[in-house]
């Protein structure tokens, strides 16, 4: 990023915290703030503040490219030695990233360019490049309203199970939000979660996940009842189980790793095995498949049903997350809390907009081949060539820049 | 004698039974003993059952109820947390509280539902009786995650993974014997809590109990209790001993295949502690992959606790490998340890037992040299 631009964004994120402020963090003076600045991507940490006026001037003077608080509470937060900060307890965080769901309009918006050769390519981008081996790789991950809504969908699902299995998202406990860029934030912050160990919050993680579930322990093997509506991960695996059967064909069964008799088997017995689990009879299973397939079969539907969070930030007790109604500093765009009642109808691109109005003339890098759509709010702007210089309306023209993919002209 | 418990239905017998509850210690600061009373001849049993129960938590590490006497059974307990508070020693805590609380979980597999409860409520727990029959198993009780939580997510055997369990609306089903199991966790924890307590407020061990402290000292050093080797004192870094984790991380950044970032910090914390020196690290990382040395460098001294927040990492627990997705299946010795570092430790007695045996018969062990 250009200086001309760091100073640009700079001056703009300041002049929005001066004006809007972030959001109100709970319980201010335990939390340990840390922010991050455009241009040359310093670091402030261990930062703390006995008020939230305090917080905001302090944002509304830096202007900083991505503001952050502690996931946890200490005694001393602007202790630099985590030792004596003192530790008082900490949220539980959830995080989905569409990064880590496949969705197929990755294929269509994500690309990547080798920066030694200048080979590029579409989706995830390589270890290294094909062509000449160089780590060198930019990267572009671009947001469309198919993999925001694959996220929401996990975000959903990772509340009712919250909600119906763990009675953890008790009203007034948690908190839902748009990260600001590819996924969703789930924020617990009751008393009952705050003095959960790393080992508990695992226990959780896996829960959630599916990790280590072995199906006979829940009383699933051979001639025992399934039943779609019972709770917890017992119903889940059922229906999981029941949508597998009633879409597997050879390929996917021989994924799993069963062996072609076994295969056979199932795929003829299948309408049966659908009927018991529909009607709660005794599970019917065909000569060939035994406890052990069965077992291997719903393992894989528990990894397929499971919620997909990362569980490196939900075991974290000592995790920075994004501060509520602070701007992304990759897009420009708001992480945004949202009503409970809200979810469903959210749209990051309408709804977590903070420039709504002013122009900016940006001229488009010529190190990336091309540059995706981009929609916000009901226009598209894109796609656009290497070298370009367009006019776009700010809030546009800030993620281009933000992206790194276009500098103030 | 009004036993202030039995309002709550713990009767004498019960604080005789479970004598780390608010209910027992109550009870005894009621009676108004000192420590000064315990010389008293009339007391000498209380000393002697002191002292039993410590010999016995070093040297079989359980203690057997006694119940002939249930004063006696009662007052000991509070005798024997001074007692090996005043012994100092970290090791002995440890063993004595889990000693105590396989005592606790003997008794309270065989009490009646109501009797668990109260002890439950006593120590805090949201614990609740329920009536469920589910594929041949009777679950009497639920409780609350947090609590179950709490207890059951050090244990090792797959059954008590949260994912593995019945729960819903926050409410876990355990049968009376996973209770008993739950209970007893959270007691060992109760003891320690105590034995820190007295740690804490005693200055010198009362004169009457110093010929008690002694024989305790020499039954431990007989025992050879107390002085398992740390980490740090092993020397040198053998690869052999790497739990299969480890040696997955280490072969696949060889191969120069991705490892993620909770990978490659789980493997270095490993090497730091296993004693490896920062150089050190810093060069295998140089030779095994192409990273920067200055960033390898920084990460590497950050995990070490030499920057930035001054904590030295320590590596993942088995738990947190699974979770992450590092653990690569499990092999014998797996099966014993939570931690990869355990496993480091117990890998490498083993060899040195096997290096020692070998050497010791005349066979020629080549240029080993440990």
């Amino acid at each position: 990023m250009e200086e001309k631009t760091a100073r640009f964004l700079r001056s703009l994120y300041a002049r929005y915290y001066a004006r809007y402020g972030p959001g109100v963090p709970e319980d201010i003076a335990h939390r340990e703030f840390a922010f991050m600045t455009f241009g040359e991507k310093m670091v402030i940490r261990h930062k703390g503040f006995a008020s939230y006026d305090e917080l905001r001037a302090f944002m509304a003077r830096l202007g900083p490219s991505d503001a952050f608080y502690s996931s946890a509470y200490f005694e001393r937060p602007d202790e630099p030695d985590m030792k004596a900060k003192g530790w008082l307890g900490a949220d539980l965080i959830f995080d989905i990233d569409a990064d880590h769901i496949p969705t197929a309009c990755k294929r269509d918006h994500d690309l990547w360019v080798c920066k030694a050769c200048g080979r590029d390519g579409i989706g995830e981008r390589p270890e290294r490049c094909p062509s000449c081996g160089s780590g060198d790789i930019l990267e572009l991950k671009w947001i469309c309203e198919r993999c925001i809504s694959a996220a929401r969908d996990e975000l959903l699902k990772l509340i009712e199970v919250l909600e119906d299995d763990l009675g953890l998202c008790k009203p007034g406990g948690w908190r839902a939000s748009f990260s600001g860029h590819r996924g969703f934030h789930l924020q617990l912050y009751s008393e009952e979660v705050r003095s959960l160990g790393q080992d508990e919050r695992g226990e959780i993680i896996d829960y959630l996940m599916g990790v280590g579930l072995e199906p006979g322990l829940l009383g699933l093997s051979p001639g025992a009842r399934m039943g779609l509506d019972e709770p917890g991960w017992r119903g889940r695996l059922a229906r999981a189980f029941y949508s597998m059967l009633y879409r597997a064909d050879e390929g996917l069964l021989k994924s799993l790793g069963l062996r072609k008799k076994a295969i056979e088997a199932l795929l003829a017995s299948r309408e049966t095995i659908l009927d018991c689990i529909e009607g709660g009879k005794p599970l019917y299973l065909p000569k060939g498949i035994g406890k052990a397939t069965l077992n291997k079969l719903l393992k894989a539907c528990a990894l397929r049903a499971g919620v997909k969070i990362d569980p490196v930030v939900t075991r974290d007790t000592h995790r920075l997350v994004r501060m509520s109604g602070s701007l992304h500093g990759k897009t420009g765009l708001l992480k945004k809390d949202l009503e409970p009642e809200g979810l469903e109808e959210f749209n990051p691109f309408r709804d977590a907009i903070a420039f709504r109005s002013g122009w900016a003339r940006v001229e488009v890098s010529s190190d990336c081949p091309r540059i995706p759509v981009l929609r916000l709010g009901d226009e598209s702007f894109g796609p656009f060539d290497p070298g370009e210089v367009v006019e776009l309306p700010l809030q546009a023209a800030v993620f281009l820049m933000c992206k790194g993919v276009a500098e103030l002209a | 004698m009004r036993v202030r418990g039995e309002a709550l239905g713990l009767t004498k017998l019960d604080l005789a039974k479970y004598p780390f509850l608010k209910a027992s210690s109550r009870h005894v600061s009621e009676l108004g003993l000192d420590v000064g009373d315990l010389v008293a001849p009339g007391l000498s049993n209380v000393l002697n059952r002191a002292l039993g129960r410590v010999l016995e938590a070093v040297r079989s590490g359980k203690v057997s109820p006694d119940l002939a006497d249930e004063e006696v059974e009662l007052l000991s307990f509070p005798v024997a947390v001074l007692l090996v508070s005043s012994i100092g020693n970290e090791y002995l805590k440890k063993r004595y509280a889990l000693a105590e609380a396989r005592r606790a979980e003997e008794l309270l597999a065989s009490e009646p539902p109501d009797k668990i409860l109260l002890v439950a409520r006593d120590l805090g727990w949201d614990l609740r009786a329920v009536e469920v029959r589910d594929h041949g198993i009777l679950y009497e009780f639920s409780l609350g995650l947090r609590d179950y939580l709490r207890n059951a997510s050090g244990m090792k055997d797959k059954k008590w993974k949260l994912v593995n369990r019945l729960v819903s609306s926050g409410r876990v089903l355990a049968t009376r014997a996973e209770v008993a199991r739950l209970l007893s966790e959270e007691i060992r924890r109760k003891v320690e809590e105590l034995l820190d307590k007295a740690s804490r407020e005693l200055k010198s061990p009362p004169e009457a109990l110093r010929p008690y402290v002694e024989e305790v000292k020499n039954v431990m050093s007989e025992l050879k209790v107390g002085e398992a080797p740390r980490l740090e004192e092993i020397g040198e870094v053998v690869f052999e001993a790497f739990p299969p984790c480890m040696k997955a991380i280490y072969n696949a950044l060889r191969e120069k295949k991705h490892v993620p970032h909770a990978g490659r910090f789980a493997f270095t914390a490993f090497l730091i502690h296993i004693g490896m020196g920062i150089d050190d690290i810093v060069d295998l990382f140089k030779q095994v992959a192409d990273f920067s040395e200055k960033i390898t460098r920084y990460q590497v001294e950050h995990i070490a606790g030499e920057r930035g927040g001054r904590t030295k990492y320590t590596p993942p627990s088995c738990n947190t490998m699974r979770s992450y997705g590092l653990c690569v299946g499990a092999d014998e010795l797996c099966e014993g340890v939570r931690h990869p570092l355990t496993y480091y430790m117990r890998k490498l007695r083993k060899l040195r037992r096997t290096r020692k045996r070998r050497a010791e018969g005349g066979e020629n062990v080549g240029g080993e040299n440990s």
